[in-house]
């Protein structure tokens, strides 16, 4: 325990500057799609990174750890090199970054509502759809993202495959299945579905309806899946660690070799350069994961709390109400120790 | 003994218009147990800011604060005649009223001015507080809003 926040405060103070670095290097590390706005309906706004809301507009550009959202009657569709995404009404959208084999990856995360990604044409760099719930790659497709007020999420292809991840387990989805993936668990049995006969709103209402008949249970289930991004976190930070303190160590050498007068750049290009990318991947994967918990905590958590605080107001002490409030209270001991506190930052609340 | 006595006359001014402040916050509470009472949500809604706070939760979306007040005036929710109202201007440990956390802490360096109040209100049966600021001439905004809590 004592050791374990001995580390999360020694990522804390390193997190700031190795975000820089991250930020420095990351043009050099791979091509990140402009996301451009190209269609608007209604006045959605954006949440930039210092967490200010503007209003969007046709020609805006996206950029990663903005979000987008959207109001009843809304919509926003951005273009990027290769695909759209069309982003329906009452959807929180976001745009975020992550390492998948060496390479960095846009992440387009629907942390509520609906969305449909149209891939035109491929160009070699694929991006991954994320709910919070589940992960999606894509191969050459046309899909829809639903995204529930429960934190479940629906996937139904239309063309192409799509590979679903969630706790650990991977299907693939083909044309004209779907599969549906609840909070915390894995992927259920893939079902034939056409994109045209599903209604958000019916399936939506569905999934809280089920949620407010065992709240424990739903509460349970989200606790599970922050307990997953917590794990990834617990996982990625040693490495971290380890990796920045082998950086240091490379980049102290380089210098020594500088003050020496002996040629450096193969040093460089062979040990530094390496290491730095290394470093930046899991400074990268680190706010990832945190970001997945705060989306989670947000969208998801925070909702069903407002539900249930409104249907138990007036009779607090119900049973159902606090064994909610328990795991509720739980979930929030655990992502502020080791989420909110070591990797969010202010422009992040 | 100029010195002094001017020195006397800031104080009185300075605690005056804190005092003034005060009274102003808790007639504000007053204006809310009203509209929550009389179940009027849309007014309830209207003066509600985002991001709200409700409890240790941050609201970002301006629907789920509208939803969360016709729920609770649905389900019945009223403030009873209060034993006490009573309203404190915002200081640095004021977030800890609504939880001790990151983000609560956050919340309230972000999104709270200086000249904001916290009004805790206590009946015979619970308490409830409202996180409430000056939106704009004579317009009341309620940041976010704690309880009811059982006494």
């Amino acid at each position: 325990m004592c050791c374990t926040k001995r580390l999360s405060r020694r990522i804390q103070a390193a997190a700031a500057v190795a975000w820089f670095v991250c930020l420095l290097l990351a043009p050099s590390l791979s091509y990140a799609a402009a996301h451009e706005v190209v269609y608007v309906e209604g006045f959605p706004y954006v949440r930039d990174l210092r967490g200010e809301e503007i209003e969007l507009d046709l020609g805006d550009v996206v950029r990663n750890g903005e979000t987008v959202i959207t109001g009843r009657g809304e919509a926003v569709e951005l273009e990027a090199e290769g695909y759209t995404v069309y982003i329906e009404e009452s959807t929180v959208f976001s745009l975020r970054e992550r390492e998948y084999g060496g390479r960095k990856t846009d992440v387009l995360s629907c942390a509520l509502g609906k969305l449909s990604f149209s891939r035109d044409k491929f160009l070699g760099s694929e991006p991954r759809l994320a709910t919070n719930s589940a992960i999606c790659g894509v191969r050459g497709t046309r899909f829809t993202l639903y995204a529930g007020e429960d934190g479940s999420s629906l996937i139904v292809v239309k063309e192409g495959r799509v590979e679903v991840e969630a706790a650990g387990v991977s299907v693939e989805v083909a044309a004209n299945k779907g599969v549906e993936v609840a909070a915390g668990l894995g992927p259920g049995e893939v079902f034939d579905a056409l994109e045209t006969t599903i209604d958000y709103a019916s399936w939506n209402e569905e999934r809280l309806g089920a949620f407010l008949e065992d709240p424990v249970r739903g509460a349970v289930n989200i606790e599970r899946q922050m307990d997953d991004f917590i794990a990834q976190i617990a996982k990625i930070a040693p490495l971290y660690l380890e990796s920045k303190s082998r950086l240091e160590a490379a980049r102290e050498a380089l210098e020594a070799k500088k003050e020496r007068g002996e040629p450096v750049e193969a040093y460089y290009e062979d040990t530094v350069l390496p290491l730095e990318q290394e470093t930046t991947f899991y400074i990268l994967n680190l706010r990832y994961y945190s970001l997945s918990g705060l989306s989670l905590r947000r969208y998801v958590l925070s909702r069903l709390y407002l539900a249930l605080k409104a249907r138990y107001v007036t009779d607090p002490d119900d049973p159902v109400f606090s064994d909610f409030l328990e795991v509720h209270d739980r979930i929030l001991g655990k992502y502020d120790s080791a989420m909110a506190r070591p990797y969010l930052v202010a422009a992040d609340i | 003994m100029m010195k002094r006595t001017a020195l006397v006359v800031v104080c009185i001014a300075v605690a005056s218009c804190a005092s003034l402040q005060q009274r102003r916050y808790t007639a504000a509470a007053e204006d809310l147990i009203e509209w929550i009472n009389g179940g009027r949500s849309a007014e309830l809604a209207s003066a509600s800011q985002t991001p709200f706070l409700l409890d240790r939760e941050i609201v970002i979306l301006e629907e789920d604060i509208a939803t969360f007040w016709d729920r609770i005036i649905q389900a019945g929710f009223r403030i009873p005649p209060p034993r006490f109202i009573e309203a404190s201007a915002v200081t640095a440990a004021s977030f800890e009223e609504f939880g001790s956390t990151m983000e609560v802490q956050t919340f309230f360096e972000k999104y709270v001015s200086e000249r904001a109040y916290v009004v805790r209100i206590e009946t015979a049966d619970f308490a409830v507080r409202f996180l409430v600021d000056r939106i704009g001439v004579g317009r009341l905004g309620i940041l976010g809003m704690k309880g009811p809590e059982p006494l």
